[in-house]
């Protein structure tokens, strides 16, 4: 084992070109969380503590170091831009998982990039999009996924790292079918 | 040349004579227009025999000018691309370089040998399958099936180009939502689309046919005082305004199914191209239209005879002259006359039309119509000289996509035919489908319903008054002359004719659904779009009931065929469905692991040194864990947290054994149950600290153990404070075994005592590696072997498994795979789901049943109880060894009491589960399953399987070969 351990990059960056358009694919090192509480209250009164507002089901949530994705009623990803989340960590131990390691974060450019996944995803992306929603958990063909986006030209998605390869894969033969 | 384009600029809508386009039929180089249909293009060159027609080998052309063609079948490739057979001429698009081929002819389509067949309508009747090759009984295998099979059968598919592995790589698969779709873009489906768009609604609108507008492109009709082109060319400038708006030509909906959801297929420029749409719509309007109905009359087949409607949108729209002289027999007056004025206006002569009370009694031409014999109302004879024959029955309303989902369709007394309903669930049908063929009808119709939807969604609708079915003028069908009906053909895709109907009737067949089967009627490609209405009436006539009373066969997707490569879109080859990979992948393909499919997972199976088969590989690994020290693999069990205050009351309420009172730091193997009291899984539960539990699920119910602790915690006990948390993927595990695998975990770094006082079996303890990433480490082993299950975050696996050889290099330490680890659990006689735990034993079955908890509630109890779960004479689990210590045990065998050579008729007393050779026991061992196993220690039976013709004598015995104690775990 090295002297440190470093964590291993999943996917490598990559960019495709096909017929004049782009698409680019970057894995984001970064720490993700779950949070679970056995009430909606519960976890109301949770991101209320953390960023001062009720973050709804379907809502993106930015903090200052940290991405909020409430995905059900009572679940909610936090992805981090470090890695301790010293202020509430060890107050809500019992509720909160480190699963950084289990999830894989990926960036994904390109134009149109979002009405390229609305495509593919089983659940109405674009009406989410304009309804500000922010994020969403929805199959894309056969990968369960969660996506959030900035723009119309860059998505982010959280997939489990198992599939992590084979959906890239996958995502690239879409894209050369277009 | 093409000798039958008309030249006039009034004609040819869809075409573009400024770009010409080449292409091949049957070999030979013709040309056409962009715009084109390969139908129209061989009609422009004179071509009108275009294949042989399935069952009898006749002479077959064009009908019609779209979906419904049932004759003209073609197979369609270009250079690069593989064949893609039956495909209609009149739907494919015309493009450069396109090889066209007819089908079903040997060695041409003008001499084909088997068109000796044709003689035999009389003959090669319904049923006839069925009624011959009954005898010699042997025949039907050794002779008659395989000349059938080679007569049988349209088309034939090849994937010759090589490098492409068959699969079209131009298919895609995509989801449109919207809140209205509107199928169809005629009058009454751009109608309602223009409603619909102006109300702001979310609009898919899809037409099959790469132009928009249906019929108003070829009829020539005025909407108001404005032309049908300027309407059409109006609408779509509108409808392109609004960005809500989404327009999909050459698209067909080819299905209608639950929750307003519609597939549909978009064909590309090539055959092999194309996108499969899943539509997902609050509200569906059905504009599909109508298709022309042919008239059933001798010999009513021939090249040259044509649907009318089709000749006038040959003539209007590809500015083709299907034929110079002309027979007209339209039933309907007005179409009669517009058929007759746009043929004329094309400088067609007009030989003569059918009037009513005449009847055709046969017609002539040996490759193509020459003659018509008209039977006049006083009997006489007459013989009219024409290239073309132009039939109509009448209109047939396209109800298919409102008559899937089961609905029924209703017979309208109006129109004389079955039409769609008004709405069905979220469809609402319109225009023509409704059986309104008005063109002021149409457009008040398509309002209303437009209107109606938008309402239903939510958006202000303003509905006025409605229209119902309404033909202008009584259509007058020609009767069918009587006794002359063995080639009058009412399917001629299929080749059935009014005689095969007739006598089926007579044989018994009278319901519509056993005519359809014994005949074939309404099957194949064309699915039966121009005789599905013909039959019903024949079918009618003969058992003298009337259609309404007959009904209609089952509706179906699809509605046209649509290429299977369209549904698999993507999914093809390695990406046919996803790989996961678990967190050793690539450490493992770097060490040479040769990976195996299971389930989804790529998993390792084992680990070859060169030259090694897979049985050597294996021996040495298993003798690696047995004498040494070995690792594996284990990330792709299931690793759920459970925690919160009732953490423990949960975990007893869903394992059958006692959880309870577990103290931290410990480990204890626990069983699931169904609630029928069959065993669903088992695995470990940890406890980690008061109200803080990890437990396993084994790798193929993974993800069906999580879901059934999420339902129970969320919806059976929602009162108690439980968390559930899946870190399956974010914890890599590597079970280190062996007698030497203490050693290892002592010099891993971690800081944790590893020493056997502090660290015994049934223990977990969490630590870090090298002071820096957390780690989780428990002392199970599925080998039986001393065993500590290393588990590290997924991210860091490669720098582990590389370190981990470093430090047992001096101890010889052997990565294994699932093909040792199979082996060194069946010496154990450990279970594994889908082998032992198969779903219907119980814990009493495999051994376990004083694992079963009498003193607490748990989920299965109840049902575990049943006497039919607790009887003696259940299989249960045994080990097996052959007899004589030598012989080989043959997997997958069933338990008898003789061997296969004693006799052919075995009485099965169980099967096995699992069977190899064991390179630790040295002899072969087996589990197997048998009925009052328990209770059958030391019987000799047979392992007999007549797949691989092998028979052993085994003995029954204990499930466990190796180590019964359990010392060598608990070293």
């Amino acid at each position: 084992m090295p002297d440190s351990l470093v964590r291993e990059v999943l996917v490598d960056s990559v960019k495709w070109e096909q017929d004049g358009r782009e698409l680019f694919v970057s894995e984001q090192q970064t720490p993700v969380f779950e949070v679970q509480f056995g009430t909606m209250e519960e976890l109301d009164q949770f991101c209320h503590s953390v960023i001062q507002r009720v973050v709804g089901t379907g809502e993106a949530a930015v903090a200052d170091n940290m991405l909020i994705l409430r995905y059900s009623p009572l679940s909610t990803y936090i992805v981090c831009r470090q890695h301790k989340l010293e202020n509430f960590e060890t107050e809500h131990q019992d509720h909160l998982t480190d699963i950084t390691h289990g999830k894989c974060v990926l960036a994904v450019q390109g134009d149109s990039v979002l009405k390229f996944f609305a495509d593919y995803c089983s659940t109405d992306l674009l009406s989410a999009h304009d309804r500000n929603f922010g994020m969403i958990k929805t199959r894309f063909i056969d990968y369960e996924l969660t996506i959030w986006w900035d723009s119309n030209d860059r998505t982010n998605l959280m997939i489990d790292r198992s599939y992590a390869l084979s959906f890239v894969d996958f995502l690239h033969s879409l894209f050369t079918r277009r | 040349m093409q000798t039958n384009r008309i030249q006039s600029s009034g004609f040819g809508n869809a075409i573009d004579r400024s770009r010409p386009l080449t292409f091949t039929f049957d070999g030979r180089k013709l040309t056409g227009y962009s715009g084109d249909t390969v139908a129209s293009a061989l009609l422009a060159n004179n071509i009108h025999l275009v294949g042989r027609s399935i069952k009898f080998h006749r002479p077959r052309g064009i009908l019609s000018c779209g979906v419904e063609e049932p004759s003209a079948i073609v197979r369609c490739t270009a250079p690069g691309l593989n064949p893609v057979p039956n495909l209609k001429a009149t739907e494919v698009l015309l493009s450069e370089g396109l090889i066209v081929e007819s089908q079903n002819s040997w060695p041409t389509r003008n001499f084909d040998v088997f068109g000796l067949l044709s003689f035999g309508p009389r003959f090669l009747q319904a049923g006839f399958y069925y009624k011959t090759f009954l005898w010699p009984h042997f025949g039907w295998h050794r002779f008659y099936e395989k000349v059938i099979r080679n007569f049988a059968g349209l088309g034939r598919i090849r994937t010759e180009i090589p490098g492409t592995g068959g699969y079209p790589t131009n298919m895609d698969q995509r989801n449109k939502f919207c809140q209205v779709l509107v199928i169809g873009s005629g009058p009454a489906g751009m109608n309602a689309a223009l409603v619909c768009a102006r109300k702001g609604a979310r609009v898919v609108l899809v037409e099959q046919e790469p132009t928009f507008g249906g019929s108003l492109l070829w009829r020539k009709q005025a909407i108001g005082n404005i032309t049908a082109d300027r309407w059409i060319s109006d609408a779509l400038d509108e409808l392109s305004q609004y960005p809500h708006v989404t327009q999909l030509p050459r698209t067909q909906a080819f299905g209608h199914y639950d929750h307003g959801m519609v597939l549909a297929y978009q064909s590309g420029e090539w055959p092999d191209s194309g996108i499969f749409w899943k539509i997902h719509a609050e509200r569906i309007l059905l504009a599909s239209g109508a298709i022309e109905r042919p008239l059933v009359f001798p010999n009513n087949d021939r090249p040259g005879i044509m649907l009318a409607g089709a000749v006038r949108k040959y003539l209007n729209r590809y500015a083709v002259r299907p034929g110079r002289r002309a027979f007209i027999a339209v039933a309907d007056d007005n179409e009669r006359k517009a058929t007759i004025s746009d043929c004329v206006a094309a400088n067609i002569e007009i030989a003569a039309c059918l009037e009513h009370g005449q009847q055709i009694v046969d017609t002539n031409g040996r490759r193509r119509v020459r003659s018509v014999s008209v039977k006049t109302a006083e009997n006489k004879i007459i013989k009219h000289n024409c290239d073309l024959v132009c039939v109509s029955g009448g209109w047939t309303p396209t109800v298919h996509l409102a008559a899937h989902l089961q609905g029924n369709l209703q017979f309208d007394n109006e129109v004389q035919t079955f039409i769609a309903p008004e709405h069905r669930g979220p469809l609402l049908s319109v225009g023509a489908s409704r059986g309104i063929f008005n063109l002021e009808s149409i457009l008040s119709n398509s309002e209303y319903q437009a209107h109606k939807a938008m309402t239903q969604i939510g958006l202000s609708g303003e509905c006025g008054s409605n229209q119902t079915a309404k033909v202008e003028n009584p259509i007058d069908r020609p009767d069918l002359p009587a006794g002359s009906n063995y080639r009058a053909f009412v399917d001629f895709q299929n080749d059935v004719t009014a005689a095969d109907l007739v006598q089926t009737v007579s044989e018994g067949y009278r319901d519509i659904e056993l005519v359809k089967r014994y005949t074939a009627t309404g099957m194949g490609t064309d699915q039966g779009k121009t005789s599905w209405t013909n039959a019903i009436d024949q079918v009618a006539a003969a058992t003298g009931e009337p259609p309404e009373q007959l009904a209609h066969t089952t509706f179906r997707p699809p509605y046209s065929p649509i290429p299977f490569a369209g549904i698999a879109a993507a999914r093809t080859g390695e990406q046919m469905k996803p790989i996961r990979r678990t967190p050793t992948h690539r450490v493992f393909e770097q060490m040479g692991c040769v990976f195996q499919k299971s389930g989804d997972w790529l998993y390792s199976r084992y680990f070859p040194q060169i030259d090694e088969s897979l049985e050597q590989a294996v021996a040495r690994e298993v003798q690696a864990v047995r004498t040494g020290v070995g690792f594996v693999d284990m990330s792709t069990l299931g690793k759920f947290e459970v925690r919160g205050q009732d953490a423990e009351n949960f975990l007893s309420r869903v394992y059958c054994n006692n959880v309870s009172g577990l103290p931290i730091g410990k480990i204890r193997y626990g069983l699931m149950l169904r609630e029928d009291g069959i065993v669903f899984d088992d695995g470990v539960v940890a406890r980690l600290g008061d109200e803080h539990y990890i437990v396993t699920a084994t790798t193929a119910n993974s993800h069906a153990v999580w879901l059934w602790l999420t339902k129970l915690a969320q919806i059976q006990w929602p009162a108690l404070d439980v968390t559930l948390t899946n870190v399956s993927e974010n914890w890599a595990s590597i079970a280190i075994a062996g007698p030497r695998s203490r050693e290892i975990l002592g010099r891993l770094g971690l800081d944790i005592d590893s020493s056997q006082l502090d660290f015994p079996f049934a223990a977990v303890r969490e630590g870090r590696l090298q002071g820096d990433a957390s780690c989780r480490i428990f002392s199970v082993s599925y080998s039986g072997e001393l065993c500590f299950e290393v588990n590290i975050p997924a991210g860091y696996t490669s720098g582990f498994v590389e370190r981990l050889l470093e430090i047992g290099a001096d101890f010889g330490i052997t990565p294994y795979g699932l093909e040792a680890l199979d082996v060194l659990r069946i010496e154990k006689g450990h279970l594994t789901v889908g082998r032992e735990i198969d779903g219907r034993t119980t814990p009493g079955d495999l051994g376990l049943a004083k694992m079963v908890s009498n003193n607490k509630d748990f989920i299965g109890r109840a049902l575990l109880r049943r006497p039919g779960l607790q009887s003696d004479d259940r299989l249960q689990l045994v080990g097996l060894t052959a007899a004589d210590g030598v012989s080989e045990i043959p997997i997958g065998g069933v338990l008898a009491e003789s061997s296969l050579t004693q006799s052919s008729r075995q009485e099965v007393n169980g099967y096995l589960t699992a069977a190899v050779f064991s390179p630790t026991v040295g002899k072969s061992i087996a589990l197997a399953l048998l009925r009052n196993g328990h209770r059958r220690d030391g019987e000799e039976l047979w392992a007999v399987s007549p797949v691989a013709g092998a028979s052993t004598k085994v003995k029954v015995g204990t499930t466990c070969f190796y180590d019964a104690s359990g010392d060598r775990f608990n070293a």
